[in-house]
């Protein structure tokens, strides 16, 4: 096996993770929250906008994870000139990757619960869209924030 | 520009004008009615209260608006409502002239001849639809028989056989023959038709033999058939049956367009179930009233400036109508209303959603609308976007005759999307990097530190602002002390702190750092010294104001809060980055290249326009509530909500020239 490419391999590999992990659990996280909102839907179709707007809320953490994945690919050089890694380089930016890969991937579902819940105060009380709306965004708190500390670690690992 | 003024109203007036005043007073949508039992002490006067609930007047206008609605529930299934996807998403609202709406709506003989046609037609799409159902299911049971080509009536019992149809398992089929062939060679069986397990069968066997047979019937789960009417063979009748159906099915057709023939009425009848709402609710606010032998007290609540229309318009109703006026009593909890300069107004949005502030309370709108602006601006972070969000939002407003809230809110999606252009113009975003301008400040693509430190900033100059108000608030409640040690202290502190972090960069001015370490070392003693003042130990004292020190990280924490700023601003960045270099590949593509290209650009955008707005707008709520209302605001305020005409699908606008087509 040839060493000298581990470097790209790994830097690769945290890109890979970090579309998996939270694309996969915001794919799980819409779909659920998109159950409550159909079965919304079917009793008052009037209420479309207001629970697809609760739907699109946990999918953010999918798309966290493909940007750390795009900014890992736009660093080493996939639309170029592919760039040799040095191992180290390559682990700093799995590790970088890891922050949104795992927190992006536990929020999303655990988001989407909240979601559920919100999608009831829209049942019940369509004027406290806003509220609902409110109580996700506590949870999507983190996701951003490890999408933030992802994306500063990735765009500042010298190269 | 703040909590409205609110005015304490009572009228009384003799009960022959009572309709007529509440007419007028929905009308006019100024005057919020109390219950008189809570808002009158019981011992100043004692009023008999009416009880309406299941009164004639009110169950005869819930049965006429039921009518109404199921005429309108039958043109929406099968016609639905003049709406595209925005106007379904957005909720639109049909624009009608006033006169057209009292002319449609005061009486039910406008749209009577619409809710009969319509509750007529329904009917007979039911009784269709019953028939259609027991057609098919006629169908179904005689399909195993088809194949039968006798007449199914000439199937009877001879003298000597018995002859009949039904169906057995079709696993038992060979067991049964040979346990009829057993029995006799007379008995036997003809199979019609087989599907699955089931198969249709013509038995025939001598009478005599009946006992014998019972046993091998039942194993083989014999069920003699039921059949339905059949008029010559079984084949011909259900062509026949077939034919019913299309019949059924081209009468359905029929009703239908007949249904179609009212969509016209629908505007009249959405006027006229607005209407019978609006007087089932003047009749139900009358439980709220107090009333003696000939007379009928209204308690309720109106804004100060709106006090001289009441007045007026009772006056004009009749003279003998008392409107009296007073300020709240101390304590007394009013319902709330704020008010705004119109550039402002749109923002009360986000006040609003959160709840509106206790009657004492500050309206946080003003001081949150420019920081909404900013923190807006920067998680959209493009000036492309901004430009179309602003277009769109004025768009939809007349599109979807946008009313109340939702007015509001596109008004202010509109002026954030100027925010979105200042903050795009500065880092150079227009549509991503589609055009490659270079950025007026810089791009935090490239740099994303200083950026980091704006937003962090932001935060703590939004906290500063909180406190501030607090402070200012407690001082117009006159609590200058508590003012002083409370807020004022954390400014100071705060400040210092973040003076001896900025200090470091700053060595061409050392005093910066002298300064910096009084104000932390003199707010934080302060502090220390103030916070504890309500312990009457000296010990405890000391102890509490050091312990207030830990909402150090409270305030840390917030202000940290903030950085989600520029994650925001840079999620959309990267997004439109990529469907750029996507769009740019496809460029290469020969001859349609650019077509797909240019399609993905704009859906790409679009999308990520959206995307991004969701979380732009729920993030600057969000950092307003949890971040900024903390500091200062007492929510809890219950909103003024006058007795108005409410209109479910409707807009109506006043007569002009313009709107009477």
């Amino acid at each position: 096996m040839d060493l000298s490419n581990l470097g790209t391999f790994s830097a690769i590999v945290g890109a890979v993770v970090s579309v998996i992990f939270p694309g996969i659990a915001s794919a799980t996280a819409v779909g659920w929250v998109g159950q409550s909102a159909a079965g919304v839907v079917t009793e008052d179709p009037d209420k479309f906008g207001q629970v697809l707007l609760l739907q699109a809320l946990p999918g953010t953490q999918g798309i966290y994870g493909f940007l750390a994945a795009f900014m890992i690919m736009l660093r080493i050089g996939v639309f170029g000139q592919m760039q040799v890694l040095t191992l180290q380089q390559g682990i700093m930016f799995l590790l970088a990757a890891l922050p949104i890969t795992i927190v992006g991937w536990k929020s999303a579902l655990m988001q989407a619960k909240v979601s559920m819940a919100a999608v009831n105060i829209v049942v019940e009380r369509p004027e406290e869209i806003g509220k609902a709306l409110t109580f996700p965004a506590m949870v999507e708190t983190y996701a951003v924030l490890a999408f933030l500390a992802s994306l500063l670690m990735i765009t500042r690992i010298p190269l | 520009m703040a909590v409205v003024e609110m005015r304490r109203v009572t009228i009384v007036g003799h009960q022959s004008m009572l309709d007529q005043v509440m007419t007028v007073l929905q009308r006019l949508e100024i005057l919020q009615i109390d219950d008189i039992d809570e808002s009158l002490p019981s011992e100043d006067l004692s009023f008999s209260s009416r009880s309406v609930t299941g009164s004639d007047a009110l169950l005869q206008l819930e049965e006429q608006a039921a009518r109404v609605r199921s005429a309108l529930d039958v043109l929406d299934k099968h016609f639905r409502k003049p709406a595209g996807l925005i106007e379904t998403f957005a909720g639109t609202r049909f624009a009608v002239s006033e006169s057209d709406y009292r002319r449609w709506s005061e009486t039910e003989e406008h749209t009577l001849p619409a809710v009969s046609q319509a509750q007529q037609l329904r009917d007979r799409l039911l009784e269709l639809q019953a028939q259609q159902r027991s057609v098919s299911e006629d169908i179904e049971l005689l399909r195993p028989w088809r194949g039968l080509d006798v007449p199914a009536d000439e199937i009877q019992d001879t003298r000597l056989f018995r002859i009949q149809l039904g169906e057995v398992t079709g696993r038992a089929l060979d067991q049964l023959s040979e346990d009829l062939s057993a029995v006799s060679g007379a008995a036997g069986f003809a199979v019609i038709s087989q599907a699955s397990d089931v198969c249709s069968i013509l038995l025939y066997y001598p009478k005599k033999l009946e006992e014998q047979l019972l046993i091998p019937l039942r194993r083989a789960e014999w069920r003699p058939a039921a059949l339905p009417p059949v008029i010559g063979t079984v084949a011909q009748t259900i062509d026949m049956l077939e034919e019913r159906l299309k019949a059924i099915a081209a009468e359905q057709d029929e009703v239908i367009q007949a249904i179609g023939t009212l969509v016209d009425e629908r505007l009249a009848l959405y006027a006229r179930e607005d209407e019978l709402r609006n007087r089932i609710e003047r009749e139900q606010v009358k439980e709220l009233l107090g009333f003696t032998q000939r007379l009928f007290v209204i308690r309720g609540w109106a804004r100060r400036k709106d006090v001289e229309t009441l007045n007026s318009a009772m006056a004009e109703v009749s003279p003998a109508i008392v409107v009296e006026d007073e300020s709240p009593r101390p304590g007394e909890l009013h319902p709330v209303d704020i008010e705004n300069p119109p550039v402002i107004e749109p923002f009360e949005v986000v006040t609003r959603v959160a709840g509106l502030p206790m009657p004492h309370s500050l309206d946080p709108t003003p001081y949150l609308a420019p920081f909404f602006l900013i923190f807006f601006g920067m998680a959209l972070g493009d000036a492309g976007y901004g430009i179309v969000l602003s277009i769109i939002s004025l768009w939809l407003v007349k599109r979807v005759n946008a009313v109340g809230l939702g007015l509001k809110l596109l008004h202010m999606l509109a002026i954030c999307g100027i925010g979105a252009v200042a903050a795009g113009v500065l880092t150079g975003s227009w549509f991503g990097d589609l055009f490659g301008l270079p950025p007026l400040w810089l791009n935090p693509m490239e740099n994303p530190l200083p950026m980091l430190i704006l937003s962090v900033a932001l935060g703590m100059i939004q906290i500063l602002t909180g406190l501030a108000i607090k402070g200012y608030d407690k001082i117009r409640n006159g609590q200058l002390v508590d003012a002083i040690c409370d807020e004022l202290m954390w400014i100071i502190f705060l400040i210092g702190l973040v003076m001896m972090l900025v200090a470091g960069s700053m060595s061409q001015w050392p005093q910066v750092a002298v300064v910096a370490r009084y104000l932390a070392i003199g707010g934080g003693a302060g502090l220390i010294m103030t916070q504890g003042r309500h312990q009457k130990n000296p010990i405890k004292r000391l102890f509490s104001g050091v312990l207030s020190l830990y909402g150090l990280s409270g305030y840390m924490s917030d202000a940290l809060s903030y950085s989600r700023l520029l994650a925001l601003g840079m999620s959309g960045g990267v997004i439109g980055m990529v469907i750029n270099d996507m769009g740019r590949r496809l460029l290469a593509i020969p001859l349609v290249g650019w077509i797909i290209a240019i399609a993905l650009l704009v859906v790409g955008h679009l999308l990520n326009l959206l995307i991004n707005l969701i979380s732009a707008y729920v993030h600057s709520s969000r950092l307003q509530y949890v971040e900024f209302f903390t500091k200062f605001l007492e929510a809890g305020g219950k909103a003024f909500r006058p007795l108005a005409e409410r209109h479910r699908y409707l807009v109506v606008k006043p007569d002009t020239a313009s709107s009477e087509k």
